[in-house]
């Protein structure tokens, strides 16, 4: 037998001195939280660092790792939140991320997070970080869901077959998680392990022979004996292993630069799965029988229906848009009776009369028809008020979204899709980040880190832009209720709708001219059911408030200003000065782009300038064209009505495809960036700027000719 | 007899996976391999929904057509 314990001071002492993979220097300890997709980590990390990340009921909510620092009450140290990931392999971004922090970063502790519920599938992760030989403790949660479900499961039992800490906690309300702090604290690296002499680990060593990691001379585990960094990678991997308590089985290990090939692949998951097996079967008694069916699989036997499944989808998106937009919310009005609004127009409504009820209060304070008054009111009132006005609402479409998603819709919507996708090339695995879309352009294309095919992450990347994000959602709002009130909510799901059938339609353009070949099949973990967290919730809406908020204040407060500016202000009779609007600075500027969009239907110039100031920020289309509507309508009273909007020159069909263009042209600033970033090509974004600007071009065309042609 | 032809609330034991790549270490790591017991709780034409290990897999069509079972 090698004797692989010889000397384990000098391997530590030679590991800890290599620069490129010896331990950072740093004064506080690190604690690092990995575990699959879904299985509460970022619940866990919130709880122990204070902090309000948001935590969804579905795969790829953490896409990249954070960083905080540990509540005084668990500890003094930092603590990461790896991405969710179901193995070790390295065949998507959120996987690389996760081994090579461990690897390279070397945390004093890593913490895997293994899902109660969900005990045997989760531990096969658990034994590839256990095979790396770092220091491990393992948390079981969701402990309550399990109690729930009838399960008994022996923790310490399962910490002895396994041969690392195992502790149960329930994170969402916090058991447990003080004697986890307490145990991960007490683990140091490297230095309070000891080499066990019965490890099966080391047994099986003569029994599987060649071909396993199988250390014959220390010194070639020496780091200095490897000068390129893969041999130094697995010097060290296998140095650590030495002080390591693990008794999971044996497994291949890639041999300098050579892989390990698809079968080694597979007897590796065998091994382990062979050795979860036992483990479990020793340690947990389950409550319900395997292939009985709970109530997630009663719902999903209607959700995911063949026949029900897309309609009950579209059903679903219709009902949360119809609490959002509609005027007549009750179907009221059909009967003769008044109409009842739904939750987000009465909330609107109450908006719109705080927002004139401030400014009715501090029109008193400014001189009218001075510089100051036309800043304060007309712009700063205008612009930024007329986006708060609509907080509300878009509060209400975020509510429901994050309620969609909190209850584990989103993997099923996923999964329901992919076969209407697949004709065109894609994968219901592409409407994971499409669907997150939705909320924001940006977390949905940094979710496109959990597609294995850089192909479908290329296409993905470029479609989201195409989805609806709530910044636009505010220009429908304005649209649609000023000359849709009656259909609003049906408008603004047919822009939706229209969103993803140009998402799908490139898709099949990029796959069928650009991207040739095979689309990723689909494996998707469907998450149970879950009665929605109040609390997750309440974050989630916080953090959708905080965040128009912030905007509000910055760039469109900055952008409500320059417009302001730029409309007062121009060249009159040869003297520089503040001006009537049709002659300002931006009269002239807008006028210029406008003919543009004459075939459009929206051919004026404060239709021109709000689409470029859109750029900045999508609520800064309704920021300008609250500040012009205050400039060149003053009589057509308060807010963004249908009448302030004629007056700026829009009709009802012009209004329809300015609805359209604003849907599909070029991204926010921020969504550029992030596409520039994810993936890490020039010509990708400008590609992606120009073809959604054709696009929105074509398709408002389009929208306005049909729109003149049914008499709107 | 293939996957992707078993009927809801049906057993079968994997007995030969031919998927290859990223495909394969997916199932692999999933938990679907040779041996391994799954119940079909749905299947559709979108695919099948699985359950193996305690957990809910739903799997496309081109996948379950992958994987050879036996009752």
């Amino acid at each position: 037998m090698p004797n692989c314990c010889d000397d384990p001071v000098d391997i530590r002492t030679d590991a800890s001195a290599q620069a490129p993979l010896g331990k950072p220097d740093r004064d506080r300890k690190t604690f690092a939280l990995i575990g699959n997709p879904n299985c509460g980590k970022t619940t866990l990390f919130n709880e122990l660092t204070g902090t309000n990340q948001h935590v969804g009921n579905w795969p790829g909510v953490t896409v990249e790792k954070k960083i905080g620092t540990l509540r005084p009450e668990y500890g003094d140290a930092d603590i990461v939140d790896l991405p969710g990931i179901y193995s070790l392999t390295s065949y998507s971004i959120e996987e690389r991320v996760s081994r090579a922090f461990i690897i390279d970063e070397r945390p004093d502790v890593v913490i895997d997070i293994v899902e109660a519920t969900n005990i045997e599938r989760n531990l096969f992760l658990t034994c590839q970080i256990a095979e790396l030989g770092v220091p491990l403790v393992v948390a079981v949660n969701m402990m309550d869901e399990a109690r729930a479900a009838g399960d008994v499961i022996d923790t310490a039992e399962l910490s002895r077959r396994l041969g690392v800490p195992v502790l149960p906690i329930t994170a969402v309300t916090g058991e447990g998680v003080i004697e986890l702090m307490h145990t991960a604290g007490a683990h140091k690296l490297m230095d309070a392990v000891e080499y066990e002499s019965t490890s099966p680990f080391h047994e099986g060593e003569e029994e599987h022979g060649h071909g396993f990691q199988d250390i014959e001379d220390p010194e070639e585990h020496r780091l200095d004996h490897h000068t390129d960094e893969k041999g130094r990678t697995n010097a060290l991997i296998s140095a650590y292993k030495y002080h390591n308590h693990y008794k999971g089985p044996m497994v291949y290990q890639p041999e300098g630069d050579a892989p390990l090939t698809e079968e080694q692949e597979t007897e590796n998951a065998n091994r382990r799965y062979a050795f979860i097996k036992e483990v479990v079967g020793a340690s947990v008694k389950r409550g319900r029988k395997a292939g009985e069916l709970n109530r997630s699989d009663k719902i999903d036997r209607v959700v995911t229906n063949r026949y029900l499944g897309i309609p009950l989808f579209l059903l679903v998106m219709f009902f949360m848009f119809h609490c959002t937009f509609s005027e007549d919310f009750l179907g009221l009005s059909a009967f003769g009776l008044d109409p009842v609004p739904s939750p987000g127009v009465w909330l609107q409504g109450l908006a719109q009369q705080l927002m004139d009820a401030i400014t009715a209060g501090i029109e008193p304070l400014f001189v009218p028809d001075t510089w100051l008054y036309g800043l304060v009111i007309d712009g700063v009132c205008g612009g930024v008020g007329a986006v708060l006005s609509f907080l509300p609402q878009i509060c209400v479409l975020f509510f429901f979204l994050t309620l969609l998603e909190d209850v584990g819709y989103m993997s099923r919507a996923a999964f329901i899709m992919d076969r209407a996708m697949r004709p065109f090339g894609m994968s219901g695995k592409s409407f994971v980040p499409m669907l997150m879309g939705f909320g924001c352009n940006v977390p949905a294309m940094m979710a496109c880190r959990t597609m294995e095919s850089e192909t479908d992450r290329k296409i993905t990347l470029f479609l989201v832009p195409f989805m609806s994000c709530g910044a636009r959602a505010t220009v429908f709002l304005v649209f649609a209720g000023a000359f849709f009130p009656d259909n609003a909510d049906v408008v603004v799901m047919g822009l939706y709708v229209l969103g993803i059938l140009v998402a799908i339609l490139t898709g099949w353009l990029l796959k069928t001219f650009v991207f040739k070949g095979e689309t990723t099949p689909l494996i998707i973990e469907l998450p149970r059911y879950r009665a929605p967290h109040m609390r997750s919730l309440g974050l989630a809406l916080w953090g959708t408030i905080k965040d128009y908020l912030q905007r509000a204040g910055t760039i469109i407060f900055v952008m409500s200003v320059v417009v302001w500016f730029a409309s007062s202000f121009g060249v009159e009779n040869g003297a520089f000065g503040m001006v009537d609007i049709q002659n300002s600075l931006l009269a002239i500027a807008g006028g210029a782009v406008a003919p543009l969009f004459a075939p459009l239907g929206f051919g004026v110039w404060p239709a021109a300038v709000a689409l470029i100031t859109g750029f900045a920020a999508k609520e800064s289309v309704v920021g300008t064209l609250g500040v012009l509507a205050n400039g060149v309508a003053d009589d057509t009273g308060a807010g963004l009505t249908q009448a302030a909007l004629s007056a700026l020159g829009f009709t009802t069909a012009g209004s329809f495809a300015f609805m359209v263009f604003s849907l599909m042209y070029l991204p926010c600033l921020a969504t550029v960036a992030t596409l520039r970033r994810e993936s890490n090509s020039r010509a990708w974004t400008a590609a992606q700027a120009c073809y959604g600007f054709a696009v929105a071009w074509a398709v408002a065309f389009i929208a306005y000719h049909v729109a003149l042609a049914v008499g709107m | 007899m293939i996957l992707g032809k078993a009927a809801a609330g049906t057993s079968h034991t994997i007995t030969a996976c031919h998927s290859t790549g990223p495909t394969r270490a997916r199932l692999d790591s999933l938990g679907l391999v040779e041996g391994e017991r799954v119940d079909v709780l749905s299947s559709s034409w979108a695919g099948l929904i699985l359950e193996i290990k305690g957990s809910r897999l739903a799997l496309c069509k081109a996948v379950a057509d992958t994987m050879e079972v036996s009752d």
